[in-house]
């Protein structure tokens, strides 16, 4: 991909306009790149530069075009939020893995008088709200996008109502609906 | 229970809408009344609406589910001096342990912050250390101390900060039933903290409860000063962390990326303040503007008011009013709308607590409907154009970093520029935002200056993409009428391009005209003058864009002999701009319709009225033709076209032009939106007052009468009476 730059300016435009298989295509191009990337952030510790956002800039800077548009970076938030999600779930199963492996015992500690020390989330709460997540979808497609987004993607309400031709308020509403399933899931 | 899975999702959707705008028995009531028609359908809302107010994993900032899937545990490894103990907590950075001193030198115990990223180069290690050494300088009673830092053998940093004994905030708070004057004179001493840390330019972005605790004698300790940022900072991280860390209590700007300032932590702190005072955040209850009071009454104000020593009615007493307003300016949306520090806050708190009256001012209803217009027209329009040239920018300086440096390098300097860039950036669309409201300009100024400051430092290895935004810089500014700092800044910007050897591109060309603007605005108009000569000697016959330089030479050469009286002068250059200026068709409307409007003014200076009015009528067609024209200050083509048709008594032609004004208004806002509606109004009064009747004072003291409603009906604080220079209102030429 060094030796011959892609323009996401082309691949979005190809995703737009053209026919499905070509939109399949660059999408799955910008996409791989995406996850290449993330797994990348997530490797050696480095997690805690974890962020949609960051991964798409650098998709920009891998992928080189100079004259894209708000709305290709808004489906390039889009795709990344997607690779954020699988991303994740894929370290989630690799990290369970290993615990068995090496019969590792979870030490949690609580109540210390130390910032931090809220419950944390674990490797099984990934898995577990991307199973959440899958069950969301048999019943409502469109929460899950909104979930996407908002949650792995760090899109706003607004950007995300934009993306959807929907308004702030529907996207609020989808969201809130969403974020209480998935608790009530996870709980 | 018959219904297929979907369908019942959404019925039980539509009640949970529903349910959840309710509160306390109204909600029960609600969910009971299902009882009869659907038992199980009851008991999943009664379980949805419990897993809202619990809230959980979704809350969270993303990266910290990285956390989960790669953390491992150090507990009895030796890290520098420290050998580390027991696991206290862990969070989306890292880990922290309880860590004893092993170099047997002295005993001492700290909480050891392993972090979870990497610092991988001797620079970033070095300025890793460098901040550590200058976060180690900050000493406050009430903020824990940082004792020691450095970087493991792996790459990971540490910080080893002063061990506190204490219970979170809240909890101390509750567990003693503080009543609210105790809560306030705790908050005091956090507030003090912040000031402290804040004075030395240090933000805390990550205040919360349990970064505040407070030990067995009633003092407060700050945890984690100054380490987000200072990790950021560092450039630890090396990719911009835009997401907030803590969602609960993070500020607006935080989750739109908009730079972090010391007003952030004013908002966390006041999160934090109306959690003390009423036993909830904000953040919790829909709609977050909802005062206190309210709050306790919707929620099970009996606990809460008995936390407090009181009773539900006396809390409710106590918490409205003045305290209510305290913590609804301490959560302005916008930063420029808070407290301006941690001090402002304490002070207020400070005199509420000695029965006197507080600076605050509640929000006023004209404020109020004044942001929602912004934010939901102007606001869209303007973030768009700066999101465009954010991306270019980007896009521009990614360039410039692959062709300075080698590839190893390259990786590092590109994220440390895009965040510099970006960040830089949003700076810029903020001050923009605040520029299209006519109240704006002094917040728009010190953001501006903010912005400037972070150019001195940053993108010193950049030279086009810093002159570019230089360039920005000082024209902002001098759109927020500061034209002194805006000619400082656009000496810099053309020193800038100059120094890149684009001096003379499009781009430097344009920023020596924003100079030249900038010294006429100043008043300096031979300083101006020597630019624009200099810049026409300068000028290559070749050039694609040489009569578009000219045109605008012409026209701040006529702006000048007209500040300066010299008519005839300013006649012959404003015929010279009118000839270079492209035809007013289309996107090129808006510099057609500027200069027409000069030559408007002008020929009103030498009282040919009719020749302005005339001027004045092709200037706001020449507009209404340009999708973008819009975007200039809004008063701009009515004000002194409506005034000089109104001396003419050509109430035709003014109403005509008022007609003309309703169509651009509502093309762009929307035909139901306030400023369509002033300006159907303005157009009415027009109609209804005949004007043809009256005498010409008369005429004239209506017409600004109506104007002075149409202003005051889009918010814009315009004095007409007081404005005899319309051309003042052209600031944009």
């Amino acid at each position: 991909m060094d030796a011959q730059p892609l323009s996401v300016t082309q691949l979005l435009a190809q995703a737009r306009s053209g026919d499905a298989a070509a939109r399949d295509a660059a999408y799955e191009l910008v996409y791989s790149e995406l996850k290449r990337l993330a797994h990348r952030q997530l490797a050696a510790q480095r997690n805690a530069t974890l962020c949609t956002t960051a991964l798409v800039h650098e998709a920009y800077v891998r992928l080189s075009g100079s004259d894209a548009s708000p709305t290709d970076r808004r489906h390039l938030i889009a795709l990344g939020a997607r690779a954020m999600r699988f991303v994740l779930v894929d370290h989630a199963r690799r990290a369970l893995a290993q615990k068995r492996d090496g019969e590792v015992q979870a030490l949690t500690v609580t109540g210390g008088a130390v910032a931090g020390n809220d419950d944390e989330p674990s490797a099984a709460d990934v898995l577990a709200l991307d199973q959440a997540l899958q069950r969301l979808g048999t019943l409502d497609p469109r929460l899950v996008q909104v979930v996407e987004w908002r949650f792995f993607g760090g899109l706003s309400e607004p950007e995300i109502a934009a993306e959807l031709g929907l308004t702030e308020r529907t996207v609020q509403r989808d969201w809130r609906r969403a974020r209480a399933f998935l608790h009530k899931e996870l709980g | 229970m018959n219904m297929p899975d979907a369908t019942r999702w959404q019925r039980l959707g539509e009640l949970f809408d529903h349910a959840s705008t309710l509160a306390g028995t109204e909600r029960v009531a609600f969910v009971d009344a299902l009882q009869g028609e659907d038992a199980e359908l009851r008991d999943e809302l009664e379980a949805l609406l419990a897993a809202d107010d619990a809230g959980g994993l979704l809350d969270r900032d993303v990266g910290s589910l990285a956390g989960a899937v790669t953390q491992a545990d150090a507990s009895g490894t030796a890290i520098g001096p420290w050998r580390l103990g027991a696991v206290l907590g862990r969070g989306g950075m890292g880990a922290v342990y309880h860590a004893t001193r092993a170099d047997g030198a002295y005993t001492q115990e700290a909480a050891l912050k392993l972090i979870h990223l990497g610092v991988d180069s001797p620079a970033t290690r070095a300025r890793f250390m460098r901040e550590r050494q200058f976060l180690a300088s900050l000493q406050h009673p009430h903020i824990a101390r940082l004792l020691d830092g450095g970087v493991t053998a792996d790459g990971a940093p540490y910080l080893a900060m002063e061990l506190v004994d204490g219970e979170r905030i809240d909890v101390y708070c509750d567990s003693r039933h503080l009543p609210v004057a105790a809560r306030l004179r705790l908050i005091l001493q956090v507030l003090g903290a912040a000031q402290h840390a804040h004075q030395r330019l240090i933000v805390h972005r990550d205040l919360k409860p349990s970064n505040i605790l407070v030990d067995a004698d009633g003092n407060a300790k700050l945890l984690d000063f100054g380490i987000a940022t200072m990790l950021d900072a560092s450039g630890a991280a090396t990719l911009t962390r835009e997401r907030p860390l803590t969602p609960d209590y993070a500020a607006p700007e935080q989750f739109a990326g908009q730079p972090v300032t010391t007003a952030t932590d004013v908002y966390a702190l006041g999160l934090v303040l109306a959690e003390l005072l009423a036993g909830q955040s904000p953040r919790a209850e829909r709609p977050t503007s909802a005062p206190l009071s309210t709050a306790v009454l919707a929620a099970d104000g009996t606990a809460i008011a008995a936390a407090r020593g009181t009773t539900v009615r006396a809390l409710v007493r106590q918490l409205r009013g003045d305290l209510d307003t305290i913590v609804q300016r301490a959560l302005a949306s916008e930063p420029a709308r808070r407290y301006s520090s941690a001090q402002a806050l304490a002070t207020d708190i400070e005199l509420w607590l000695s029965g006197r009256p507080i600076l605050a001012r509640p929000d006023s209803w004209l404020y109020r409907s004044r942001m929602f217009v912004r934010r939901h027209r102007v606001g869209v329009a303007f973030s768009l154009l700066a999101a465009v040239a954010l991306l270019a920018a980007t896009a521009f300086s990614v360039q410039q970093a692959r062709l300075a440096r080698d590839a190893a390098r390259d990786a590092e300097a590109r994220a440390l520029s895009l965040r510099a860039v970006n960040d830089t950036f949003d700076q810029l669309m903020h001050a923009e935002h605040f520029l299209a409201d006519a109240n704006g300009p002094a917040s728009a100024a010190r953001l501006l200056r903010e912005n400037r400051s972070a150019l001195d430092y940053f993108l010193v290895d950049q030279p086009l993409t810093r002159a570019s935004l230089l360039w920005r810089n000082g024209r902002g500014l001098r759109l927020a009428g500061d034209a002194a700092g805006a000619v400082a800044v656009l000496h810099a910007a053309n020193a800038a391009f100059a120094k890149a050897g684009a001096g003379t591109t499009l781009n430097g060309r344009d920023a020596t005209l924003e100079l030249a603007r900038a010294q006429i605005d100043s008043g300096d108009m031979q300083a101006a003058a020597a630019e624009l000569a200099a810049l026409e000697q300068s000028l290559n016959p070749a050039e694609v864009n040489i009569e578009l330089q000219r045109h605008a030479i012409s026209l701040l050469r006529a702006k000048m002999a007209l500040a300066a009286g010299q008519l005839e002068a300013a006649r012959a250059q404003i015929a010279t701009a009118l000839a270079l200026a492209p035809a007013p068709s289309g996107e090129r409307g808006a510099r057609y319709g500027t200069t027409a409007l000069l030559a408007g003014a002008i020929a009103l200076a030498q009282a040919h009225t009719e020749e302005a009015a005339d001027r004045f009528t092709e200037a706001l067609q020449a507009m209404s033709a340009d999708p973008h024209a819009e975007l200039a200050p809004p008063h701009q083509p009515l004000a002194p076209a409506l005034e000089t048709l109104a001396r003419l008594g050509d109430t035709v032609a003014a109403n005509d032009y008022a007609a003309r004004w309703l169509d651009l208004r509502e093309r762009f806002f929307g035909a139901d939106s306030v400023q369509a509606r002033a300006a159907a109004e303005l157009q009415q009064r027009l109609l209804a007052d005949k004007l043809p009747t009256l005498d010409e004072p008369e005429r004239v003291a209506r017409l600004r009468e109506a104007f002075a409603a149409y202003w005051q009906a889009t918010f814009v604080n315009y004095d007409v009476t007081r404005d005899q220079k319309p051309l003042n209102l052209d600031r944009d030429l």
